[in-house]
């Protein structure tokens, strides 16, 4: 394989879809007690689990992506799911870890990167929808992807990202890592980019930078609770839909840039 | 850029700091702070801005615009000119100067803002001077916006600044100025003790005058030290013969900041005024929560022999020659 090109792209719909309905009929086989919740309890709120289709052979935890183990085998559950194990079988690139990532009704992720990804490395992670409803918000690099069930997506996980469940249903996205070779380099190129939507608390910014009145208001609390609320509220009279995850996210990125002004 | 300044839109920046450019941009950006009623008196320009930053507002409602806007701006809503310029020769009690000029409400003292420093090293991104000119009084009008009925602007500038001294002149050709320093081995003692960004070879990408970069990177730090003390007090000369600055020694501080400063700057004060003036100097300039000690004989009695070898062959004779300008 040639060595892998910068990739600037961010997301991207690859030129495969697969059938929402075997996907889900597979899904509903799998019984509860199979879901095993997420190790990494710091980055979310409600319930985050999965169920691990290919683990490393020697992981604890089959949640575990396990992006520096090398040995990975099928387990048992993706030898049971005719649908599931199609889609993996149509990557014709070395896979790594597959799982069944699922986050439920109300729940969130956080902000975070995942930086053991990567396209220069080599890693990417693919996202196949199959099931997911209108209300879930994912965030990459402060901007909306929509990804619908049966579509297959390339995300530069290496950016900031955060998710949030506010539908009423469960959200279960297949997640396939894979090697990057000529055939998948060859897949995302022929993607179709998608940048995205900005979110409803960047355009309120976007206001307030403008409106002398509301930036009296909003400057005043010293707290950042307070602050969060307040903006909240504000953003609410405005017209404007954002959640307090989405201020505290952003407040996070805001902190993050500025501690980081001098390297650079 | 600055012909283009017509096209650029601004925002109502009524009550926004210029609190740092990012230069490093493909185009370079001045990033506005909320100040509202916020007054300098940190001991230093960046630390009145981390205190802003503290407010949650300020990080997520941080603005930024072309470097233009500030030219813009200063059409839009001008702000004072500056007052009185601070040249030093570092560790020579600039910041007690400008922290005595910050105690008073009627005053605005920056001190070392870190754009005005941006804005001179524009030249290495091609900016023409008359573009930096126009810049620097952009950024001063901003600075120097009365946010809370304040009607002096004064303006301590970085040490490695008085080589740009006939630059800021034309900028501001009616702005008087004075060049502090101080007996060179209590400055090298103290230099050394914790450097700054002047004198560590290459850190900042100013040229200094008489010192090839390539030879100054093999230079023992004691002597690169000398040297960059000697071509700033070299330039305070040339300039203070040149262009009628005033020449302040640190042994003359703190009283001629309410008498000789105050006077060369156009200042009337109050006895009220200069008692609260004097009261800065009851604390440490640059950490306010010690006291003042003069520390004159203790940085004398930690000078080595190195250090006093440099400062004979290198400082003294300029040091001599700045007491005799010394009015």
């Amino acid at each position: 394989m040639e060595s892998p090109s910068p990739s600037p792209l961010k997301a991207a719909r690859l030129p495969l879809r697969f059938d929402p309905a075997g996907l889900q009929a597979d899904l509903e086989a799998v019984g509860g007690g199979e879901w095993t919740a997420h190790f990494n309890t710091q980055f979310f709120e409600g319930d985050w689990s999965g169920i691990g289709l290919r683990v490393a052979e020697d992981a604890a935890n089959p949640m575990y992506a396990g992006t520096h183990h090398q040995n990975f085998a099928d387990a048992a559950r993706l030898r049971d799911s005719t649908h599931l194990r199609a889609v993996v079988e149509s990557f014709h690139c070395p896979l790594r870890s597959v799982r069944l990532l699922k986050l439920a009704a109300g729940s969130s992720i956080r902000e975070h990167r995942d930086y053991d990804l990567g396209y220069d490395a080599g890693e990417v992670r693919i996202h196949v929808p199959v099931v997911t409803n209108p209300d879930v918000e994912f965030f990459l690099d402060n901007r909306r992807i929509v990804m619908g069930e049966g579509e297959c997506w390339y995300l530069d996980l290496n950016l900031p990202h955060r998710v949030h469940n506010r539908g009423s249903t469960d959200r279960v996205h297949l997640v396939i890592d894979c090697q990057l070779n000529d055939w998948l380099q060859g897949l995302i190129a022929r993607g179709t980019p998608e940048h995205g939507e900005e979110s409803g608390f960047e355009l309120f910014r976007r206001l307030v930078l403008r409106d002398a009145s509301l930036q009296e208001r909003l400057i005043a609390p010293t707290g950042r609770d307070a602050f969060v609320r307040l903006a909240v509220e504000t953003g609410e009279e405005q017209g404007f839909r954002f959640t307090a995850g989405d201020v505290e996210a952003a407040i996070q990125a805001a902190r993050r840039s500025w501690l980081e002004r001098w390297i650079a | 850029m600055v012909g283009k300044v017509d096209r650029v839109s601004i925002p109502n920046l009524h009550g926004w700091m210029p609190s740092r450019i990012l230069r490093n941009l493909a185009e370079p950006v001045v990033e506005w702070c909320h100040f509202g009623g916020r007054r300098f008196t940190e001991p230093f320009f960046d630390h009145t801005v981390q205190q802003a930053m503290q407010v949650p507002f300020n990080l997520v409602f941080r603005q930024q615009t072309p470097l233009d806007a500030l030219v813009e701006w200063q059409a839009a809503s001008p702000g004072l000119s500056p007052d009185g310029f601070i040249f030093h020769m570092s560790r020579c009690g600039s910041t007690l100067v400008s922290q005595m000029l910050a105690a008073l409400p009627s005053h605005i003292a920056l001190s070392e803002a870190p754009p005005v420093d941006a804005i001179l090293r524009m030249d290495q991104r091609g900016a023409s001077e008359q573009q930096r000119i126009a810049w620097l009084r952009g950024f001063m009008s901003a600075a120097g916006q009365p946010r809370n009925g304040e009607s002096r602007l004064f303006v301590k500038l970085d040490a490695w600044h008085t080589f740009d001294l006939p630059l800021l002149r034309r900028a501001f050709p009616d702005t008087p100025w004075i060049f502090l320093h101080r007996n060179p081995v209590e400055v090298m003692v103290s230099a050394l003790k914790a450097p700054g960004a002047h004198l560590v070879p290459g850190l900042l990408g100013v040229e200094v005058p008489g010192i090839d970069p390539a030879a100054a990177v093999h230079m023992p730090q004691a002597e690169y030290c000398a040297r960059v003390l000697a071509a700033v007090c070299s330039a305070g000369i040339q300039h203070l013969t040149a262009h009628g600055g005033r020449a302040v020694d640190y042994d003359e501080l703190p009283s001629a900041v309410v008498s000789g400063i105050a006077t060369h700057f156009g200042l009337k004060l109050a006895s009220s005024e200069i008692e609260r003036m004097n009261a800065v100097t009851a604390f440490h300039a640059k950490s306010p929560s010690f006291y003042f000690e003069p520390d004159s004989a203790g940085k004398q009695g930690e000078a080595s022999a190195e250090v006093r070898e440099l400062t004979a062959r290198l400082l003294d004779p300029l040091y001599t020659k700045l007491k005799a300008l010394t009015a």
